[in-house]
């Protein structure tokens, strides 16, 4: 496999859009090209990053705040070890082709509403919508297992007891409400409990005091 | 559906931009539907799921009105339904789900053929008000449904019509998050359409849910109401000729990320460096805007060129077309000088406007004078100061004034939703569907 490629030719073996690549790149998910200008080229390390980016996106629905996360955790040089989606043009056979396309598809509907309303029912939930993330170290031996039917959480759960806490443990864990008010579409306030209408009041003022500083007035000429 | 020949204009507001200073422009992003089809055997068959909320305040009667149809607000609902049952045939399916603190499955996925149509009314005069309201879960039961149908049976249109007259107080009852999950749906084939009932339901919550869920947000008080409005969203679902239209905006090159694109006045999002506007689902002819805040850097020196793409759902994949429009950066005096375009400009006004009236009324509702009042004295500034060069910008300004100065003052919530709902249709370019009892301009509203 050729160690250069163009900004296109990444795009077409990965199957991501050229600006969705450039987007990740200034949100630092990947680093940029190894030469600049007209002529950059990318190498087979942004073809890894990629392929491990699409996958935690589509096959595990991480949001793109986890997926930077874990990217760079794991540094530009380390080995994220997980089943990648394939590239464009691998050469498969018919029935993987169409698991792989399944498991490259975003949930359908009905798994989707499935696993919604299971989570409020307390339900177990089979199809994860939202997963917590497991850690980067983590991932690998949760994907290894040729479980389809656990969910990531589930599959953490089994491996967490496997591993040295076989005793009954004490929980202690119980869900929070928080409050979250958007800044801009990149920053936000987070808020633990309820809020009574006074203090949400307060809090929006802050966020609007924070944007307004941030971004400066609105000038309109 | 006859998606090629959707059409996309997009322009700015003014060309230039101040090389040396920061600039905000606006994006004027206009598509019209292709006309409806001639055969209503060519419209794809709609697989719809009524979700109506049963908790006890549907039992509250509203009174008749002109149409002097003095019954309950579920009775009101049953009658709707039944006039979708009659309205749909036999390629069509109706699912019917009513919740209270429970859901309940009424009709899943039922053909409406001749024989089908009496089993789906004799399902909808059972209907029986009950408890509390968990919105969440019966309007995840609905769509359940349809997910279902939804499977075996994609060449359908996949409708959810959601009827509710309370808060949401059980499951999850956060605006924010219930927008998330309409999104989910939006983007796995289903839309929403939600209807409140009275006063009291939450305008957050249920406006939430059909901004981002692509579908209509509406207002009803009487029972007259709810049937017109039921019956004329059905006639939409029916007539859909462009389903789930987004409307996305980026610039092209390097350096995307230092200029800034929002949308104005309906739900968008961000994917990557691209900004994108929900225009929901159009019917024959419909023109439908999306109008983008575009915030220019000082020190940019290049043509910025931005590509905007519209895409909908197509038989098999999305389908897409894109135009493209650029803002050249120049020195102050060309761009003092550079002659408006008024239509573009007025569009912008107007949504912006909008905009800042709906942020306004949530500001009164929260009882917040104060900031309202704050809020109002700031956006005028902007506002007035843009308007001023506009031929209907004095108009726009003076309403707009007295809009923000009423709503510095307590207001009954009646007035606060229907002027949000106009607000909310001005947006989308869509009429009220009450005829019977046509809503007053919300001019008027503030005076109420």
């Amino acid at each position: 496999m050729p160690g250069e490629y163009t900004l296109e030719d990444l795009a077409k073996m990965v199957r991501i859009n050229p600006r969705t690549i450039r987007s990740y790149i200034q949100q630092g998910l990947l680093s940029g090209p190894d030469s600049m200008g007209r002529n950059a080229r990318y190498s087979d390390y942004h073809l890894k990053r990629l392929r491990v980016i699409r996958t935690l996106k589509e096959v595990h629905h991480l949001p793109l705040s986890e997926i930077r996360r874990i990217v760079t955790m794991a540094g530009p040089e380390e080995d994220i070890q997980i089943a990648l989606v394939p590239l464009d043009g691998e050469a498969r056979t018919e029935a993987r082709e169409s698991s792989e396309e399944e498991a490259s598809a975003p949930s359908s509907a009905l798994d989707y509403v499935r696993a919604r309303r299971a989570l409020t029912q307390g339900k177990p939930v089979e199809e994860e919508v939202a997963a917590p993330v497991p850690p980067p170290a983590m991932l690998s031996s949760i994907i290894d297992q040729d479980d389809s039917a656990t969910s990531p959480v589930k599959a953490l759960l089994y491996k967490l007891r496997d591993q040295g806490t076989r005793a009954s443990v004490l929980r202690k864990t119980r869900g929070e409400e928080w409050v979250r008010l958007e800044v801009t579409p990149d920053i936000e306030i987070h808020v633990r409990g309820q809020l009574r209408r006074e203090q949400l009041s307060d809090f929006e003022q802050l966020a609007d005091l924070m944007r307004h500083i941030l971004l400066g007035s609105e000038d309109h000429e | 559906m006859n998606e090629d020949t959707l059409q996309l204009q997009a322009r700015f507001d003014r060309t230039l931009v101040r090389q040396h200073h920061k600039s905000v422009r606006y994006l004027v992003v206009e598509t019209t539907a292709p006309p409806p089809e001639q055969e209503a055997r060519e419209m794809p068959p709609l697989n719809l799921g009524v979700v109506i909320d049963a908790s006890g305040s549907m039992s509250n009667h509203d009174g008749g009105g002109v149409s002097g149809l003095d019954i309950s607000r579920l009775a009101a609902a049953q009658q709707a339904s039944e006039g979708i049952v009659q309205n749909l045939d036999e390629r069509d399916t109706l699912s019917l789900v009513s919740f209270a603190d429970d859901t309940i499955t009424h009709l899943s996925a039922l053909g409406l053929s001749e024989e089908g149509k009496p089993t789906a009314s004799a399902a909808i005069r059972e209907l029986e008000t009950r408890g509390c309201t968990n919105l969440h879960d019966g309007w995840l039961g609905g769509a359940e449904q349809v997910a279902l149908y939804m499977e075996q049976h994609p060449e359908c249109i996949n409708r959810l019509l959601v009827l509710t007259d309370g808060q949401a107080n059980q499951g999850v009852v956060d605006p924010h998050e219930l927008a998330r999950i309409a999104a989910d749906l939006r983007t796995r084939g289903i839309s929403t359409s939600t209807v409140g009932i009275g006063q009291d339901y939450s305008t957050d919550q249920i406006e939430q849910m059909a901004e981002d869920g692509g579908g209509m947000l509406h207002h009803t008080e009487r029972p007259s109401d709810i049937i017109e409005v039921v019956l004329a969203e059905l006639k939409n679902m029916r007539a859909t000729v462009i389903d789930d239209l987004e409307v996305g905006v980026y610039l092209e090159g390097e350096g995307g990320h230092q200029v800034r694109v929002e949308v104005v006045g309906i739900a968008g999002r961000r994917d990557g460096v691209e900004t994108r506007a929900v225009l929901g689902s159009l019917v024959g002819n419909a023109v439908r805007r999306a109008v983008f805040r575009v915030h220019v850097p000082a020190g940019c020196e290049e043509v910025l060129r931005f590509r905007v793409e519209a895409s909908w759902r197509g038989e098999e994949e999305r389908e897409t077309l894109h135009s493209e429009v650029m803002l050249t950066p120049t020195d102050d005096d060309a761009v003092y000088t550079e002659v408006w375009d008024q239509e573009a400009c007025t569009e912008a006004a107007r949504v912006w406007q909008a905009d800042i009236i709906k942020r306004a009324i949530d500001l009164n509702r929260m009882g917040d004078y104060r900031q309202a009042k704050r809020f109002a004295k700031e956006q005028m500034r902007y506002f007035r100061h843009y308007a001023k060069r506009l031929d209907e910008g004095e108009d726009l300004v003076e309403k707009l004034d007295r809009a923000l100065r009423r709503m510095a003052r307590p207001m009954r919530e009646r007035s606060r939703k229907e002027i949000s709902t106009a607000m909310h249709k001005r947006n989308r370019g869509v009429d009220d569907y009450r005829v019977m009892e046509a809503p007053s301009p919300w001019e008027e509203l503030l005076e109420d």
